[in-house]
């Protein structure tokens, strides 16, 4: 639990979320379930499946001092570029009143978040580029090939601080 | 008058899913008013199909990120029925918990954050966040407990885990229902606070008579299980499902419409208030009161104070379970056996929050599913939306293009569509770039 880390390490969750039955969107969600099953965390690392949960999921990053969410991300770049960064760094495509706040629009939970003040210190971001996210489609190579990569690069991330 | 409107609204914001309103008048004649579906088709039965029977309420949890309980509560009864399972009591009472966390969970973030903007004059949840933090955050924590509330009882906040064929596989300790229970009796105000401020709000007042289907059940206002009951005074069993749904393809909706007894039906929150509200626990029917809601009430917009109203009634039915599971003790209980044959077959069904959900399956002797059909709440009300839309549109011909265009889009909210709220991912441009 959060409450239970050392003050030298910042509380941290590693969020996945996405949609299993959409090919590459599960990209999150095997890296929590990977991540579960074969790694050693430190303990002031927590790893949750966040599923397609929307404004729900700001009560569960609260409490936490970093949050680190993976996801497939719409970024223009070939499929498998894992990309890292920070809240700070992005913004969002198109305006609000085009955005959709259903439960699944994670961006406009973290706005949300930000405008209540309840967003967690950091939040860094590990985005994937999907190929496909069509539906029951099989996880393509190319993201396939990049899971390693980006399991070893948030191992890195939270065994550094 | 006005005599010309067009209004075309692509993907309707706030509402789950993206679908779009086309409304056309001609020299003060209505040519075209339809909710048009662009989502595609899910594919359910292929995604099932050669499947064991154990994984379908997993891989059915993940269709929707907010009725995750629903899907695998009706795909566990669709199984069950067919492999011929008796449920023991606790399960059953575990499972009428869990399925009041998701119910609350979606009624708060329908009517906080996407129907009271509107009403509210802002655009979107964000400004009334910025304007009134301490609403977002009363409907925050109440989403928090009902999180906590399913993350204790099927070890997930969403896309349970610990629900089986027959059973659970994980189960509370008393001393997190002690807790929860504290909790609980914390959030009686944030309840009765929802109450005072959907109360205030002024509901508009178009009425359509239709015919609306839930689930009934002789002795509770439940969700899961019961027969299918219908305002036109029809009730029918589970497994006669079809008679009810009478699918049909449209040509403006990848989406099939549904039809009962006339051209079109309603299910939700509206459709359960109108069968079964004299069952309702008395908190809820004191809401009701308060909110202006009275059976028959043939009033679209007014499904929102319906859902307040069970926000109301999931709340106390809620402490009402962890008080009796508290005094009972959880057992450990291991799934109740299934009994495999050739083609068996079964549907299972429940009321989650935007309306009445049928899964069916058919399952082989060796264990796998042949066959499976669902039909979701939104598809049902699709027909109904349309024949609203085209009784509200002459009422709206003297007010501005933009108030039209606002009505449409809060009418459609009202029957809280959940078109396709699975997709998710982030778009994301950089800054500096």
């Amino acid at each position: 639990m959060p409450g239970d880390a050392p003050l030298s390490q910042p509380s941290t969750l590693i969020l996945g979320v996405g949609n299993p039955l959409l090919a590459d969107d599960a990209v999150g969600i095997l890296v929590v379930q990977q991540l579960l099953a074969h790694h050693d965390l430190p303990s002031h690392v927590t790893v949750i499946d966040g599923g397609t949960e929307g404004i729900g999921l700001i009560p569960v990053m609260e409490p936490y001092h970093r949050v680190i969410l993976v996801d497939a991300v719409m970024m223009g770049l070939p499929a498998g570029t894992i990309r890292r960064f920070t809240w700070q760094e992005v913004r969002l495509t198109g305006h609000e009143q085009t955005l959709s706040l259903h439960q699944s629009d994670l961006t406009g939970a973290l706005l949300l978040a930000e405008t209540l003040n309840s967003l967690p210190a950091e939040v860094v971001i590990y985005g994937v580029q999907p190929q496909n996210t069509g539906w029951d489609q099989p996880l393509s190579q190319a993201v396939e090939r990049a899971l390693p990569a980006l399991i070893d690069a948030l191992l890195k991330e939270v065994r550094s601080n | 008058m006005t005599e010309n409107i067009k209004v075309n609204v692509h993907h309707v914001t706030r509402v789950e899913g993206h679908g779009n309103i086309v409304v056309d008048v001609r020299n003060g004649t209505l040519e075209q008013c339809e909710l048009q579906i662009v989502e595609s088709p899910r594919f359910f039965e292929a995604m099932l199909r050669g499947r064991p029977y154990d994984q379908a309420s997993h891989i059915t949890s993940r269709i929707c990120g907010i009725c995750a309980i629903g899907h695998a509560t009706a795909s566990l009864r669709a199984t069950e029925r067919a492999l011929q399972v008796q449920l023991s009591e606790q399960t059953v009472l575990l499972r009428k918990l869990a399925f009041h966390g998701e119910m609350l969970d979606s009624h708060v973030l329908h009517v906080y954050m996407l129907v009271a903007p509107d009403f509210l004059g802002v655009g979107s949840v964000i400004p009334l966040a910025a304007s009134h933090p301490e609403v977002v955050k009363r409907a925050l924590r109440m989403k928090k407990f009902s999180g906590d509330l399913c993350q204790a009882l099927v070890g997930r906040h969403t896309h349970p885990i610990a629900m089986t064929v027959g059973g659970f596989t994980h189960f509370p300790k008393v001393q997190e229902l002690i807790e929860l229970r504290q909790r609980a009796a914390d959030l009686i105000a944030d309840v009765d606070a929802t109450v005072e401020l959907f109360g205030t709000l002024p509901w508009p007042t178009f009425e359509r008579e239709t015919e609306y289907v839930a689930l009934v059940q002789p002795d509770e206002y439940g969700f899961i299980d019961g027969m299918i009951g219908s305002t036109d005074g029809y009730t029918l069993p589970i497994a006669e499902y079809r008679k009810v749904t009478n699918e049909r393809l449209n040509s403006h909706s990848t989406a099939k419409h549904t039809a009962f007894n006339r051209e079109s039906y309603m299910v939700g929150s509206l459709a359960r208030f109108n069968l079964k509200h004299q069952q309702l626990l008395p908190r809820a029917q004191a809401a009701a009161e308060h909110l202006g809601l009275k059976a028959p009430c043939y009033r679209p917009f007014m499904n929102s104070a319906a859902q307040v109203v069970e926000i109301v009634q999931c709340f106390d039915d809620t402490i009402r379970l962890l008080d009796l599971l508290i005094e009972r003790g959880i057992q450990w209980e291991t799934p109740a056996p299934v009994t495999l044959s050739p083609g068996a077959r079964g549907a299972g069904s429940c009321d989650v929050p935007r309306g009445i959900l049928f899964h069916e399956y058919q399952i082989g002797e060796t264990g796998l599913i042949e066959e499976a059909n669902c039909i979701i709440p939104t598809g049902q009300n699709l027909g109904n939306v349309d024949r609203d839309m085209r009784a509200l549109v002459p009422t709206l011909l003297n007010e501005p293009q933009d108030q039209i265009r606002l009505k449409m889009e809060m009418l459609v909210r009202a029957y809280d569509p959940c078109i396709s709220c699975s997709t998710h991912f982030l778009n994301v441009s950089f800054v500096g770039e």
